[in-house]
């Protein structure tokens, strides 16, 4: 492509001022010694102008009011959504602390007794388990019951 | 890049910089969703879910970056989904009806200029916007942020996620189809 | 103030006496009197036992202070209290905690009117009848803000700043 071709190709560009500077010294110094490039830059310049100066269009007057009043309730809607959210992590990793703390104090506590007591606690893992898993299961339980009654007195509000 | 305080504010959980916020970009965030989807109403409608997003997502962006170029990404996304949803074809194609964004108002001649210039330049824009209108929404959306905002190249790439290339290659063609429109009138 | 120390405060004084004198109460007499006399502990060096024993046992202090939040939040929510607190205290592992942070009611307002707390959720105060929150034009529920129609009806509702209130939200 002749360089007079690539300059036409910068032409709608520099209107736009989207040129980089060294573009735009190639087409500054082209344009000085061609009058067809120069005539079509000049040509351009109206259309870049008009584009840069049409009428703002205005939106109804009320939108910034309506858009700040729904835009408001959402931030606090989410702020309280963020927070809830970080509450239930730290106490579920909470809960599982105390489930790991309480087979230790298990543990501990059952060894004691086993010594008192004589093997009939050598299966303490089982044991373990069993304890964990039952108060699982009540909280589940805990949980369904609640969540029933709960759906309940909210249907019929 | 300076960091905008109002968003820093914002992000803090101050309920004022919000209102700062929307009051600043009222006017250029309407155009712009005004331009891509063409109809006020919409427009309107998509300014707010615009603003419901921000505050969605507010704590996940990092306040150092351009808030500009990602509250006109955040509009974007929404209205070309938007309208994928109701007019799928009005992405690519022109609008059936002409629509151009001056009202009746603009039409009174003001006493600086002859009620000639001022018929004739008021004419020149009606013609501009109503050929704008006419281009597909890619090429009305880069003429829109360069010309009308002021975006740089770089922010405008940001905005429509493709390449600084492709936006200068993008502003040349849609303006080269302007051009033509206008002078096929 | 930032939002964990507001929430701090609605744990009753009452929950944190009784938490650290339950502290007091176990480390105290675990330290000085059981860790001496057990032959593992004695394995571990003095500071790995005040560690073990004084560490593990500020579980027991968030313990108590978070039955005594579940207590004074759910007061302050109108919800029944008692019966959640001792849910929180005997389902084990903390499960009746995240059972109520689950299933909580959100925080109430009071009336503009009279200054009554009723739960949440209420359009109206049942004491002096005051307009809590807006509700919509044609089947008169409680609407939220960032709604553009009415949930229950359909009705295309007005926009937020025109809406009936005497209660503008105020962010906390």
């Amino acid at each position: 492509m002749s360089e007079h071709d690539k300059i036409r190709e910068l032409l709608a560009l520099a209107a736009a001022d989207a040129l980089t500077s060294a573009e735009e010294k190639q087409v500054a110094e082209h344009v000085r010694s061609c009058i067809a490039c120069s005539n079509e830059l000049e040509a351009w310049r109206p259309i870049a102008s008009e584009l840069r100066r049409l009428p703002t269009p205005q939106p109804s007057s009320w939108l910034v009011q309506a858009t700040l009043a729904r835009a408001e309730a959402k931030f606090t809607e989410q702020a309280e959504h963020d927070w809830n959210h970080r509450l239930m992590i730290v106490v579920v990793a909470f809960a599982w602390l105390l489930t790991i703390a309480s087979w230790a104090v298990f543990h501990v506590v059952s060894g004691r007794f086993e010594r008192l007591l004589g093997p009939q606690f050598s299966h303490t893992w089982i044991s373990f388990a069993a304890f964990t898993a039952l108060g699982w299961l009540a909280g589940g339980v805990a949980a369904g019951m609640l969540a029933v009654r709960q759906r309940g007195e909210r249907g019929l509000a | 890049m300076a960091v905008d305080a109002d968003v820093v504010r914002l992000r803090r959980g101050d309920l004022n910089a919000l209102s700062e916020l929307i009051t600043r970009y009222q006017n250029r965030l309407y155009r712009y969703l005004l331009r891509i989807v063409r109809q006020p109403a919409e427009a309107e409608d998509l300014f707010q879910q615009t603003w419901l997003r921000v505050v969605e997502k507010i704590r996940s962006f990092d306040a150092s970056r351009n808030f500009d170029a990602w509250l006109f990404t955040l509009a974007r996304n929404l209205a070309i989904d938007h309208l994928r949803r109701i007019r799928p074809q009005s992405l690519d194609e022109p609008l059936a009806n002409s629509w151009h964004s001056e009202t009746v108002a603009d039409r009174i001649p003001c006493k600086d200029h002859t009620p000639l210039d001022h018929a004739l330049a008021a004419e020149r824009r009606t013609e501009i916007s109503e050929a704008m209108a006419g281009l597909p929404m890619m090429y009305r959306e880069v003429l829109t942020l360069r010309f009308e905002d002021e975006m740089k190249i770089e922010e405008i790439a940001q905005v429509t996620a493709v390449p600084v290339s492709t936006v200068k290659s993008r502003l040349r063609r849609s303006l080269e189809q302007l051009r033509y429109a206008l002078e096929a009138r | 103030m930032s939002r964990f120390t507001k929430e701090l405060r609605v744990i009753p004084k009452a929950a944190w006496i009784v938490a650290w004198f339950a502290y007091l109460c176990f480390t105290v007499p675990l330290f000085f009197f059981v860790a001496p006399t057990d032959p593992e502990m004695g394995k571990l060096p003095l500071w790995g036992q005040a560690l073990l024993i004084y560490g593990s046992l500020l579980l027991l202090v968030a313990w108590v202070a978070l039955i005594g939040y579940v207590y004074g939040d759910a007061k302050r929510r109108q919800m029944r209290y008692v019966m959640w607190t001792l849910l929180a205290i005997f389902i084990p592992n903390a499960i009746g905690m995240i059972l109520y942070f689950i299933l909580r009611d959100p925080l109430p307002k009071p009336c503009p009117g009279c200054g009554h707390i009723e739960k949440a959720g209420f359009p109206f105060c049942p004491r002096c009848g005051t307009l809590l929150q807006p509700t919509c034009p044609k089947c008169d529920k409680p609407v939220e803000p960032t709604w553009a129609n009415c949930a229950y009806c359909g009705q295309q509702l007005p926009e937020p700043a025109t809406r009936a209130t005497q209660n503008p939200s105020v962010a906390t």
